[in-house]
């Protein structure tokens, strides 16, 4: 598959990237090696069945609301916040 | 009373954790004996080695003190005294954690990892944050906001990774033991280019809780130190099950002494050397090691016989989309709105906010992944790359338990080479992530695995065996690993020269 600059750039906006030109052709050139080493993959044959193994399981627990005692820790960390409130740019636009 | 054994009067850092620990419960030595021999250990060599992230002696100071009292009340505890060193993707309560990014830069949890918890539960001493790849991404230690680690064989080589500060530490005697976790080969991996041995458990034996996550059904938390009954002893502190995790096995755990039981071990193990990790990439030197190593095995008694895991050919490329998918998802978390790193460009709204600090805060390496991962979980590319990559999953679960019905275990080499110079494969993605190629299999399937050192190449620099056997069958895992280290004596026979390659080495005997 031959990646493109397009390709590139939708999978950095998909991230929430930016990028320079320089680093958009840099990451054109590597994702282009490593998309051509997986292309061995072409060669799996695709019958083989699904999913994980069948030894791991998900344990699930009681869905319990429990009380953090680490809010205003956490709240601390915020690189921005106002009365218990993360501060954000403006989300909506004025009318 | 004093009640020092003769032997005691000098720490020489030749000492196992499980001496260490053994004098320190008989108060035989004091705590803060051990622990100021490490600290003037770690003060000498952290620059030259940039093993450390984050370092401070009154923390220290403060958990020995506690320790001292614990002990005066009588209270028995496994790990008592014993510095440990913990990546820097394991959260540590109050204590920056940073996975070596900048977009953590200033992050301190509010909550210690489970692992930390027991180990700070058992007695031992939380000896700083280690130096590691950004977010675990990279095979060299070489991808930190932090800088690149030194490898203490050679201080112009990379120390493998990423748990490369880790392993350098252990390897430079300035910790007896660090935690490490594996993604892909993370522990293993730096552990055989470091010399010392390196442990990941099974999937699920070690709560994943409190562990920054890359790619959440292949990391697991490990041990690294420079003896098997080491990594036997820490693993009966921190394999237990945690209902906060929710891929915690709810079975019970093999107790220290089962886990190093030569006893109860079989008498004659059967054991695969796989070939497929003995093929392309391997270096001939490498290779010379293994055959060394199964010739040793069969002089012994053991069966060894090669086994194919036909599969495997195609882990490589599996294991990139499952990862890259898994923490393109994790690391969707870092958006400079909670906490970490926030930009301080002018945005006009939320999405450049997000833009920005994530474009500042992540270096390339994580980049390229996170879109990589984002690319193949995107429409029209999802069934071709991530649902194939799944079926190769199976396949190669499949492959493997169908060679446990024939063997009980599994060997092969841990890395194709030895530690390389810095920057050497910087240039080239695929280059380095082929140095994964020997133990992503069991991260695919979830199967415990060990490293052990067990040779120098022709550059005196260490070669590291691999050991992988079914899943939850550590105590078999742990015997093997056990003869071989005794038969090799590599500790011993073989120490770090602290030097780069430029330099006088000085090498035991």
């Amino acid at each position: 598959m031959l990646i493109t600059s397009q390709m590139v750039d939708k999978a950095a906006k998909l991230a929430h990237l930016i990028l320079t030109s320089q680093e958009q052709e840099w990451f054109q050139k590597e994702l282009q090696s490593i998309f051509d080493y997986m292309q061995l993959l072409s060669e799996f044959p695709g019958d083989l069945g699904e999913g994980k193994s069948e030894d791991q399981e998900t344990h699930m627990r009681a869905d319990v609301a429990v009380r953090s005692s680490v809010i205003e820790t956490m709240m601390g960390q915020a690189p921005q916040a106002a009365n218990q409130m993360f501060v954000v740019p403006r989300v909506v636009d004025k009318a | 009373m004093d009640k020092r054994a003769p032997e005691a009067s000098k720490l020489d850092f030749q000492r196992s954790a499980e001496e260490l620990v053994s004098l320190v419960r008989r108060r035989q030595i004091p705590v803060k004996e051990v622990v100021d021999s490490y600290k003037a250990k770690t003060k000498d060599l952290r620059e030259k080695l940039n093993t450390h992230v984050f370092y401070d002696e009154e923390s220290i100071d403060f958990q020995v003190k506690d320790l001292e009292k614990r002990l005066d009340l009588g209270h028995e505890l496994v790990l008592a005294g014993l510095p440990i060193l913990v990546k820097d993707n394991i959260c540590t309560k109050g204590i920056p954690t940073t996975a070596s990014s900048k977009i953590l830069k200033d992050y301190r949890p509010p909550e210690d990892a489970f692992v930390v918890q027991k180990i700070r539960e058992a007695g031992g001493i939380i000896f700083g944050k280690a130096n590691c790849d950004e977010f675990a991404m990279g095979s060299s230690n070489e991808n930190s906001f932090f800088g690149p680690v030194s490898n203490p064989w050679d201080l112009n080589c990379v120390p493998g990774g990423s748990s490369g500060g880790s392993a350098a530490a252990v390897a430079a005697a300035m910790v007896p033991i660090s935690i490490g976790s594996d993604t892909g080969g993370s522990v293993r991996q730096p552990a055989a280019m470091c010399g010392v041995v390196g442990l990941k458990p099974t999937y699920g034996y070690v709560s994943r809780r409190g562990l920054i996550a890359y790619a959440s059904s292949l990391d697991q938390i490990g041990p690294i130190g420079t003896n098997v009954r080491d990594l036997a002893l820490v693993l009966s502190v921190i394999g237990e099950h945690d209902s906060l995790d929710s891929t915690s096995n709810k079975d019970p755990r093999p107790d220290f002494k089962t886990l190093v039981g030569w006893s109860s071990a079989p008498k004659k193990l059967r054991i695969g050397l796989v070939d497929e990790f003995m093929g392309e990439g391997i270096s001939s030197q490498v290779k010379s090691s293994m055959i060394e190593c199964v010739e040793l095995l069969k002089g012994h008694g053991y069966v060894v016989e090669n086994v194919s895991i036909p599969n495997l050919k195609y882990s490589l490329a599996a294991y990139y989309i499952i990862a890259t998918a898994e923490a393109s998802s994790n690391l969707a978390r870092f958006d400079g709105v909670r906490y970490g790193y926030r930009s301080s460009s002018s945005v006009r709204n939320l999405e450049q906010l997000y833009q920005a600090s994530r474009s500042e805060g992540f270096s390339s390496e994580v980049k390229k992944r996170i879109m990589l991962g984002t690319f193949v979980l995107s429409h029209g590319y999802y069934e071709a790359y991530y649902g194939k990559a799944n079926k190769v999953r199976s396949a190669i679960s499949r492959d493997f338990n169908e060679a446990f019905r024939s063997y009980d275990l599994l060997i092969g080499p841990t890395s194709p080479v030895t530690a390389f110079s810095k920057g050497e494969k910087r240039q080239d993605a695929l280059s380095m992530y082929l140095l994964d190629i020997c133990t992503i299999a069991a991260n695919l399937t979830g199967i415990p695995s060990i490293s052990i050192p067990c040779g120098l190449d022709h550059k005196k620099l260490p070669i590291g065996l691999q050991i992988l056997g079914n899943r939850f069958q550590e105590p078999a895992l742990l015997s093997l690993a056990q003869i071989l280290e005794s038969e090799l004596k590599f500790s011993s026979r073989f120490k770090p020269s602290l030097h780069s390659s430029q330099e006088n080495k000085s090498f035991l005997p």
